[in-house]
């Protein structure tokens, strides 16, 4: 469905006032089926601008307990690499918001670069997000690739980043700047105050929109970005609410019920 | 050294590299100019060298293996790191980063481990500098390894239970490259074997670089000319730093691997046999993977070998030819073990066991000279040769 350049699509969305809202979702959790009814979910919800989609890892470096927690036991009911681009598919065939593949290196480099940016393309994903990737790395190995196929990158800048570090990844993204708006792992508690940092990167946004990721939980930690960012992933927050906590949360129903019940608040964002 | 010919950009041949978050990013490069600023410095090489000399009790000895070389028909010299404060070679990479750590004006360190034994280190190296440490440790090492991680805590440092995938070495590895990204100015973070990111990989090749350097130059003493030089290969920091002064010397450099059960049972550690490239914990090297590039568990008797990857510049010497590789199993590591004990009064750590068992099994001419690193004592594994010795009796 999608035939535009995933640049242009970023790029447009991203010219909004408001913040859009992504969602991350660890494919295969909390397992395949309920899964399957959560990328639908993500891809009629109103409040969902796009959306990530988790590659699980077996040694997820960057990672929470929350998304650890979600990888593992998607690795262990068997979540293969083709499960992932099956989602992204049923996602596509929906709707055609953006969305991210996002994981590590090691799985995209066992299944083949070329290979998998074709799968990831005929499956309808708009790009990859791979937070272990190396800059030199992308540019012999990726980069053409991508560009063959219209898929885009991220790549992250962090409170800790340089200055060239921030150059480089807002020269080289092609999708949108990932700003880790903490100085720890996916779903912790923030230590700091993200405005100061994304007042920092404003100079920068004219190329390329900024969207912000870890620790934002809330429509408050989205609201409280507005006029900073183009976009707000939440991801291990939503995957809390997802997770079966006693025998009557395993059902399908009652997962989805879960993820529209946290999503529910998202609304009052919608003008 | 950093700037060595074999590196190009932190790559050794087409292994290594930073495949690190850019959370880490700066941390790297602070580290890689520090390091290169100090061993560059001659008062930092002195400070070292005298802790090398008085806190650790170096140089170790060179010493002829008599009975051991008679039943592997071949002569036979050991490296006895076993005899270095601690227990074994660990101690010199520790001291090392501690040192360097206080250099760079970091307030706390962080460790992973394994058997404990680099934990033990590091805590030792953290009490002689009087800064806090903390050691993670997978939640199930911690249960094998008790004695270590009291002795960790007697020490002063904290030891955390890493309690996630398969709670060993690999995970824990993982639990402190995360701690780091959520303290990155003031932790510094001691990895214990030669493998990560670039630099550490060379860096702690380089203060283990004693090792083989006090060989040489017993060597020259004794007037051996050593044919074969052997060593056990988890992440492999005993091995490179017996190896690393000989690299370009025409001598045979053999690393002996974890077998585990056996080479096709699914459940070894052999990495440079079984495994295939990838990336693990930042740097592209020989991983056990699945066909899924998922990081395989790896399986040995023995907890400093059982990590299913390798030092980058091993799988580059491997590629190459340089590197030898052989794997023993399990059993024969313990049988080893034990047999050294009677034959020469020394308990070797069930890590050096490997090496030992492939010099009994391998087929010699019997004009070799082989110089095997003794790296570390065997204590720690008291339990394991004792229930396995209970076994056989």
């Amino acid at each position: 469905m999608i035939t535009d350049d995933m640049s242009d699509i970023f790029k447009r969305l991203m010219h909004a006032d408001d913040v859009n809202l992504s969602v991350f979702l660890t494919a295969g959790y909390p397992n395949m089926t309920a899964c399957g009814h959560l990328i639908e979910l993500l891809a009629r919800h109103p409040a969902v601008s796009f959306v990530e989609l988790g590659m699980p890892f077996s040694d997820p470096l960057a990672d929470g307990p929350t998304i650890q927690r979600a990888s593992e036991i998607a690795l262990k009911q068997g979540t293969r690499l083709d499960d992932v681009l099956s989602l992204s598919k049923q996602f596509r065939s929906i709707c055609d918001k953006p969305l991210m593949l996002m994981g590590y290196c090691n799985p995209v480099y066992r299944r083949g670069v070329e290979r998998f940016v074709k799968e990831a393309r005929a499956a309808g994903a708009s790009g990859l997000i791979l937070p272990d990737l190396p800059y030199e790395s992308y540019s012999r190995d990726f980069a053409e690739a991508l560009g063959q196929e219209g898929l885009s990158m991220s790549f992250f800048v962090s409170p800790t980043s340089t200055k060239e570090g921030i150059e480089r990844a807002f020269e080289t993204s092609t999708a949108f700047v990932y700003g880790v708006a903490n100085v720890g792992l996916t779903g912790d508690i923030p230590s700091m105050d993200r405005g100061d940092f994304f007042r920092g990167l404003q100079n920068h946004r004219a190329r390329c929109p900024i969207v912000a990721g870890f620790g934002i939980a809330t429509p408050e930690d989205v609201n409280g970005l507005t006029g900073l960012v183009d976009g707000a992933i939440v991801g291990s927050a939503f995957l809390r609410a997802l997770e079966p906590k006693n025998e009557s949360m395993l059902d399908t129903t009652s997962i989805v019920q879960r993820a529209e019940d946290f999503l529910e608040p998202f609304n009052l964002n919608l003008k | 050294m950093t700037n060595h010919p074999i590196i190009k950009r932190g790559y050794y041949g087409d292994f290594g590299g930073q495949f690190i978050p850019e959370m880490l990013r700066r941390n790297f490069e602070e580290l890689e100019k520090a390091f290169n600023e100090a061993w560059a410095d001659e008062a930092f090489r002195k400070e070292y060298l005298e802790l090398m000399r008085d806190f650790v009790g170096r140089p170790t000895p060179l010493q002829k293996a008599e009975r051991w070389s008679e039943r592997c028909g071949v002569e036979i010299w050991f490296k006895r790191e076993d005899l270095a404060h601690t227990g074994a070679h660990k101690i010199n990479n520790a001291v090392g980063q501690v040192l360097l750590a206080h250099r760079m004006g970091k307030s706390h360190i962080i460790a992973e481990t394994g058997a404990g034994q680099h934990g033990v280190a590091t805590a030792t190296a953290c009490a002689w500098a009087g800064l806090p440490c903390t050691v993670f440790m997978g939640a199930d090492d911690m249960k094998r390894q008790k004695p270590n991680v009291e002795r960790m805590r007697l020490l002063g440092a904290e030891v955390r239970a890493a309690k996630t995938g398969s709670m060993t070495l690999k995970d824990a590895t993982n639990e402190a490259m995360r701690f780091w990204i959520a303290n990155p100015t003031d932790t510094h973070y001691v990895i214990g074997s030669a493998v990560g990111p670039h630099p550490y990989p060379m860096m702690v090749a380089e203060f283990h670089r004693i090792i083989g350097e006090e060989t040489m130059t017993a060597c020259a003493r004794l007037d051996l000319k050593p044919t074969h030089l052997v060593a056990c290969l988890g992440g492999g920091s005993n091995a490179l730093g017996l190896f690393l002064p000989y690299i370009d010397q025409e001598i045979a450099l053999v690393g002996v691997e974890a077998g585990g059960e056996s080479l096709d049972s699914g459940r070894t550690a052999a990495t440079i046999e079984k495994g295939s490239p990838g990336i693990l914990h930042g740097a592209k090297t020989m991983v056990l993977q699945d066909g899924e590039g998922q990081i395989q568990e790896a399986h040995s008797v023995s907890a400093g070998l059982d990590y299913p990857g390798i030092g980058p510049l091993h799988a580059h010497l491997a590629a190459v030819g340089r590197l030898q590789t052989e794997a023993v199993s399990d059993t024969e590591a313990l049988k080893a073990g034990m047999l050294c004990t009677r034959l020469e009064g020394i308990l070797p750590a069930l890590e050096t066991s490997h090496a030992l068992a492939w010099t009994l099994k391998a087929e010699w001419k019997g004009d070799e000279l082989v110089l095997l690193n003794l790296s570390g004592r065997g204590d720690k594994d008291l339990e394991t040769y004792i229930n396995d010795h209970g076994r056989h009796v």
